[in-house]
């Protein structure tokens, strides 16, 4: 502990030493700890298995099982591998066995779950919102005979083709939490203002604004004035719940017809939800919406911060989740530093929905299994790229 | 103590400062300059005018700590040593207001920064430390040892380091092993850290001192879920929801009972938690949202959608999130140690007043930047 003179001067002065870590040698000893999947969650096609192994001696290498079967083993950090597991909607196990150098051995083992078909969802017609990229500009004049879909590897006969003219439901979803107080929560409220300003008649939003609690919500509504009213007069403050409340803003674009989104405006540090991001991972998959993310500080939140609710290590595990989510919608994160560009990201993200094709096609090959079905937009033109939804589950 | 140990521990500093002081320097702040500084912060602390004397104490360390020549800070030192342990050869007493002295010159670079601001931070924090140390050791009742653990406590409640702050809460522990809200603010330093185990042995230690504390269970419960001991988890959770002390911690554990049994693929028993739940914290959006989670676990997706509808309501008037406060440390939980030592910090102001003597003769003109 550092002391002034004045303690280290003074005879008889005690040196107290803080007894958390320090303890005598144990024999060797390894434990291990599966970190992803988590348990319940229901998985499909490629998953990243990760394990925490601990022990006072070297370790030697963990090894991966899926359902009993030997799918890998990894020997230094970070211990995980990536296996596609298949699209069967079944509860799988994993098991991780870590071996330390000694000889010793311990082993974790997380059970995942089918998901719960109790309520069929009419999601037969599969509606899927391509942008397609070249040398980083949007191209714009396409037609139905370039684009080919594929359901699970089968090519699926595409009935409706559109470019931007399908309505829209919009979730303006704004972190308001400390760290976006000042002009930061001005220039967030003024690029959301300037989206609702974009928008037509036809196309409807609702605005939810959170930071540790729900600080408002509207209705969707199409009025401009309702919507701008919103966000405005708002304070930046407290925590951050963003894995709850995006949670709610997909539940509640379910019941919205045609095109739905959630724009989020976050620096993605999630810190007081009672939900997790795998919670929001496996709601997105079910609702189909596109996220786009306009992420404040590039995302710099990542740095490993922790609190009473999440270590550093599960909160960075929890933003990597954010992203894939995000990435898996067929939406986007747009990385901002300035608070000045705000406004031309929310802009950005408005043009862009307008300029997305949208295909329709009746998978030929669902069974309300509740499985994971990929699915593979492609393009018969050179040098470019499609973001679209990597899939959907089959209710 | 004696007077004969007071005498004895003056004359022991005051001969540390002689032999370890060198002579005044040409550049850089004179020693005397700097006593008499320190003196005049003293002064203004001890007359109760604690506004100046902060100001007075951070315009004074600032100046010489951020000051080019490097032993202006080791003269500093020494000059608030001398006067320290003028006042302290007097009355022992007078470390007590002495220690708040420091502890609010700690907060003040806490919550504002500036210039330099991290040393002069550690520096005052330090100063506190120590001032309470001298006391605990060197008056040796079983007060002062309460005292001077309420001292560091409420120290510990200002730092925003978190080893910074646990090492406190120890040493407030190792003063008065009977401190409770020592060994809860620990956990909460140990919990934030993922330290789950020796949380849940620093909260063990509060309920055998207050079995009935709900935050020390509630915390319990939640670093007991974490380390996978569900049942106990699940014990102590149930019964903070069914006779629920505090507001918000009735509202947490009746979140965190109904997460358990999600993680533990339960969702018609989470629901069941909720749905008791709202009937007693009706605004509650995570209730509400946790709510929906729970149908969508168990697959009734519309009807999950159908309780979001009540979110327009409940944000109209939105309340202190549990979770929220759940992740600081409340100020009520160290109330106790605050008014202990405001108050005995108030009643030494005229001792340490006493206890000062006319300063000597600066030995060269200049004051400190």
């Amino acid at each position: 502990m550092s002391r002034t003179p004045l303690a280290s001067a003074l005879p008889g002065l005690a040196v107290f030493v803080l007894a958390a870590g320090l303890a005598a040698p144990a024999a060797a000893s390894v434990q291990v700890r599966i970190l992803s999947p988590q348990p319940g969650q229901p998985v499909f096609g490629s998953t990243e298995i990760e394990a925490k192994p601990a022990g006072n001696e070297k370790i030697a290498r963990v090894e991966f099982f899926v359902n009993g079967k030997a799918v890998g083993s990894v020997a230094a950090p970070p211990f995980k591998l990536v296996f596609d597991v298949g699209d069967a909607n079944v509860k799988r196990q994993f098991r991780a066995v870590v071996y330390g150098a000694s000889g010793s051995s311990a082993s974790d083992a997380v059970d995942t779950e089918p998901i719960q078909i109790d309520e069929r969802m009419d999601v037969e017609l599969q509606q899927l919102y391509a942008t397609v990229i070249r040398d980083r500009e949007r191209v714009l004049d396409l037609d139905l005979s370039d684009f080919r879909v594929f359901d699970n590897g089968a090519e699926q006969k595409l009935i409706a083709f559109d470019r931007g003219e399908l309505p829209l439901s919009a979730v303006l979803l704004i972190d308001s939490s400390e760290s976006m107080r000042g002009e930061r929560i001005r220039a967030a409220l003024a690029g959301a203002q300037s989206f609702v300003k974009g928008m037509r008649p036809v196309d409807q939003a609702s605005v939810l604004l959170f930071s540790d609690r729900l600080l408002r919500v509207t209705p969707f509504t199409s009025d401009q004035a309702e919507l701008r009213g919103a966000l405005s007069g708002v304070e930046a403050a407290g925590g951050s719940a963003l894995n709850d409340y995006l949670y709610a803003s997909l539940k509640i674009l379910e019941a919205h017809q045609g095109r739905r989104v959630v724009v989020l405006l976050s620096d993605g540090a999630d810190v007081h939800s009672v939900l997790s991001m795998a919670e929001v991972l496996r709601e997105a998959r079910a609702s189909q919406a596109l996220i786009y993310w306009i992420a404040l500080d590039d995302g710099t939140k990542r740095k490993s911060f922790t609190s009473a609710w999440r270590n550093w290590q599960a909160n960075d595990r929890e933003f990597d989740q954010l992203e894939k989510t995000v990435d898996e919608s067929g939406g986007r994160i747009l990385r901002i530093s300035k608070t000045e560009d705000l406004d031309r990201a929310f802009a950005g993200v408005l043009e862009e929905l307008r300029e997305q094709y949208a295909l329709s096609y009746y998978a030929s090959n669902n069974r309300n299994d509740g499985r994971w079905h990929k699915v593979d937009v492609r393009v018969g033109r050179f040098g470019v790229r499609v973001r679209a939804r990597d899939g959907y589950i089959d209710y | 103590m004696t007077s004969q140990q007071s005498r004895t521990f003056f004359v022991l500093l005051a001969g540390y400062c002689l032999i370890g002081g060198r002579p005044a320097r040409a550049q850089g702040t004179d020693p005397a300059v700097l006593e008499s500084g320190y003196r005049r912060v003293v002064e203004l602390w001890a007359s109760g005018d604690a506004a100046r004397a902060v100001d007075e104490l951070v315009r004074f360390e600032s100046a010489a700590i951020s000051d080019q020549d490097p032993g202006t800070r080791e003269r500093l030192h020494k000059a608030e040593q001398r006067v320290i342990s003028e006042v302290a050869g007097a009355d022992l007493e007078s470390l007590v207001p002495l220690s708040l002295l420091h502890q609010e010159g700690y907060r003040y670079y806490a919550e504002h920064g500036g210039k330099g601001a991290a040393q002069v931070a550690t520096h005052d924090r330090s100063l506190a430390q120590d001032l309470a140390l001298l006391y605990r050791q060197h008056v040796g009742t079983e007060a002062a040892a309460e005292l001077a653990s309420h001292l560091v406590t409420r120290l510990a409640s200002l730092v925003t380091d978190s080893l910074q702050a646990a090492r406190l809460f120890e040493l407030a522990k190792e003063f008065d092993p009977r401190n409770a809200p020592a060994s809860l603010g620990l956990a909460t330093v140990f919990e934030k850290n993922g330290n789950y185990v020796d949380a849940a042995d620093a909260l063990r230690r509060v309920l055998e001192l207050e079995p009935k504390n709900p935050e020390g269970r509630l915390r319990l419960a939640l670093c007991l879920s974490r380390m996978d001991k569900t049942s106990e988890a699940r014990k102590l959770l149930t019964d903070l929801v069914a006779a629920p002390a505090v507001a918000w911690i009735g509202l947490l554990a009746t979140e965190e009972l109904a997460r358990l049994e999600l993680d533990d693929q339960k969702p018609e028993r989470a629901e069941k938690v909720l749905r008791a739940g709202l009937g007693r914290y009706p605004t509650s959006a995570r209730l509400v949202v946790e709510l929906a989670a729970a149908l969508d676990g168990k697959g009734a997706f519309q009807e999950a959608r159908s309780v979001l509808e009540r979110l327009p309501e409940i944000a109209a008037e939105p309340q202190e999130d549990s979770r929220y406060r759940y992740n600081r440390l409340s100020e009520e939980l160290f109330a106790e140690a605050d008014q202990a030592v405001a108050a005995a910090g108030r009643d030494r102001l005229p001792v340490l007043a006493r206890s000062l003597v006319p300063p000597p003769a600066p030995a060269q003109e200049g004051v400190a930047k």
